[in-house]
């Protein structure tokens, strides 16, 4: 597409949007061809991802609401007593599902979508990326299973058991294999920033994937040692998978909805290797006054804070893009989603960056902030901007429109507001928390009392995220249906608009 | 655990990580010298094309009319 930049004149905005002709019909048709070779194993990714997210908020809640009313007043004696609804079993395997089932589905989804876009290339492939899509189910399903029957692994964020975890890497890596040979597809051109990001993310998951699975259940290390394993792994999930995805996304959907390049793409290259350089020492930060040589805590640190680089480079590009333009969150559903997603990834990043300092961590550290850091990074910014790039994605490969602006605001202002609150009510508790553990006068019994109402806040909170995904999901079961609105025109997405003038 | 796996592993580790490492730099090498670096700014416009040029916006509410972008000519311009 570089070279359409070359000719001229080039159309007025107007011109193609009223009647794309030659050069712009061609292309138009070329994308719908494209969009269309994605449609099946994006819509599968997508589909069973939000299957798992309903299932995941499912045993959140259950999670959240055990931990003020572990009796469940109301609740059958069986049910209440049952094993497998244990919090020690529904809380990882929450942690699981919308991890695995959710995240990472809607991440590859999205990825499938990217590559094909900006490979300018039908999808090649397409039985790869299905038999991967069932492997990653079927994956989650055993391993959901296997945590809820007790198998759990107890390692943080590899609860899912070893006879599982196959299965997902094997997935994992058909993936891997099928954005190598997309990379292949495309014509010669330049590689944009989105690319560099999602190469990384397929790249770098793998690695971490096997790495571990190899160190901690293949042949597992000894003490201190699987503490250091166990958080370079689920720091750089974060930081090296879906905060890659996240980003490809940012940066594709921002300026694409807008109409309007990214205000420096020096810059976005310097965010890239910047990310890539430090992101994957920030594990060791988990393990603040843990048995380990200072001197691997302090690297980590330091690491940690060189991250202010790549986090405040991407703000302040999205913050020039967007300038000029925040009027269109008012009109965009996709832009309102993945601008407050790139908003959050700004906070969330700093916070982080913050927490790995010894003298916040040692307040916040085995409190519900980290839980509020976690659900900020993971929620606020990965999940709202894999929604944003669903609204743009899905209506392009089902051919007609969603189906009411209503659904899409009550999906919006639900999340948003139920996450804020969730934010909100576990930093602010979390913090109170900290100082009162802190505090030798304080009994242990009655920290924990104290944190009570913060907990009832937080499952309130998660009442508002439930609402906007069962929206969500209703909307889009309504998509797959292609029950929404007819787009009515070959030129999908072309109403004629009032705008005027050309573009410089 | 015995002495072996564990020296094993640490080899695989090794392994691996040079072989990483060294995919990087070849990447950076390859991106380089197929002129990824070069004119950079102008790149930042190969998502933008004839059909939908820069200035054009491509989302909006469903039933909704698009952006009337009253700004259109000086906003299209890249700063």
């Amino acid at each position: 597409m570089t070279d359409v930049m070359k000719s001229s004149p080039q159309p007025t905005a107007q011109e193609s949007i009223l009647a794309p002709q030659g050069e712009a019909h061609s292309e138009l048709l070329r994308r719908r061809e494209i969009d269309a070779s994605c449609r099946v194993p994006v819509m599968t990714f997508y589909a069973s991802g939000i299957f798992w997210l309903l299932i995941g908020t499912a045993l959140a809640l259950l999670a959240s609401v055990k931990m003020h009313w572990p009796d469940f007043p109301w609740a059958p004696q069986y049910l209440v007593e049952a094993e497998w609804l244990n919090f020690g079993r529904v809380r990882p395997a929450h942690l699981n599902t919308v991890i695995y089932g959710w995240a990472t589905a809607a991440g590859v989804g999205t990825l499938i979508w990217l590559m094909a876009r900006l490979c300018q290339a039908k999808v090649v492939g397409t039985p790869i990326l299905m038999v991967a899509a069932v492997f990653w189910n079927v994956g989650v399903l055993i391993g959901t299973m296997g945590i809820l029957g007790g198998h759990s692994t107890s390692i943080e964020w590899l609860e899912i058991p070893p006879y599982a975890t196959p299965l997902l890497f094997l997935s994992y890596a058909m993936v891997a294999i099928w954005t190598v040979i997309m990379f292949t597809q495309r014509p010669p051109g330049h590689v944009y920033v989105s690319q560099w990001y999602l190469l990384g993310a397929i790249f770098w998951f793998p690695w971490l994937y096997g790495i571990v699975q190899l160190l901690l259940l293949g042949f597992p290390v000894q003490g201190s040692i699987q503490g250091i394993v166990n958080w370079w792994f689920a720091h750089n999930v974060l930081g090296l998978w879906f905060t890659p995805i996240g980003l490809a996304a940012a940066y594709y959907f921002i300026p694409k909805v807008i109409g309007k390049p990214v205000y420096s793409y020096y810059l976005s290259a310097l965010g890239f290797w910047s990310l890539a350089l430090f992101y994957s020492w920030n594990g060791g930060h988990h393990l603040i006054g843990g048995p380990l040589p200072t001197w691997v805590v302090t690297a980590s640190i330091v690491a940690s804070c060189m991250m202010v680089i790549p986090v405040l480079v991407v703000a302040l590009n999205h913050h020039l893009t967007m300038r000029g333009k925040w009027h269109l969150l008012i009109s965009s559903p996709t832009l309102r989603f993945i601008v407050f997603g790139a908003m959050m990834y700004t906070a969330v990043s700093l916070q982080g960056i913050s927490m790995s300092l010894r003298s916040l961590n040692e307040v916040t550290h085995f409190t519900h902030y980290t839980i509020g850091h976690a659900h900020w990074g993971m929620y606020a910014f990965f999940t709202m901007t894999m929604f944003g790039s669903m609204y743009y994605i899905v209506p392009r490969l089902v051919d007609c429109e969603w189906r009411s602006a209503s659904l899409i605001k009550w999906h919006f202002w639900a999340t948003f507001y139920g996450i804020l609150l969730m934010l909100l009510v576990l930093t602010v508790g979390g913090l109170w928390q900290g100082f009162k553990l802190n505090d030798p006068e304080v009994p242990f019994t009655t920290v924990v009392q104290s944190t009570i109402p913060w907990l009832i806040g937080r499952s309130f909170s998660g009442v508002l995220i439930t609402i906007g995904h069962v929206v969500f999901a209703y909307h889009f079961f309504l998509m797959i249906m292609r029950l929404g609105k007819p787009a009515g025109k070959p030129t999908l997405f072309r109403e004629p608009v009032e705008a005027e003038g050309g573009v410089a | 655990m015995n002495e072996d796996p564990a020296i094993v592993i640490v080899l695989v580790m090794l392994g691996v990580m040079l072989a990483i490492l060294a995919s990087a730099v070849a990447a950076l090498y390859w991106a380089a010298s197929r002129g990824e670096f070069n004119r950079l700014e102008e790149k930042s416009h190969s998502i933008f094309g004839a059909d939908e040029p820069v200035g054009q916006v491509t989302d909006s509410f469903p039933g909704q009319p698009r952006e009337k972008s009253p700004a259109l000519p000086e906003d299209a311009r890249h700063d």
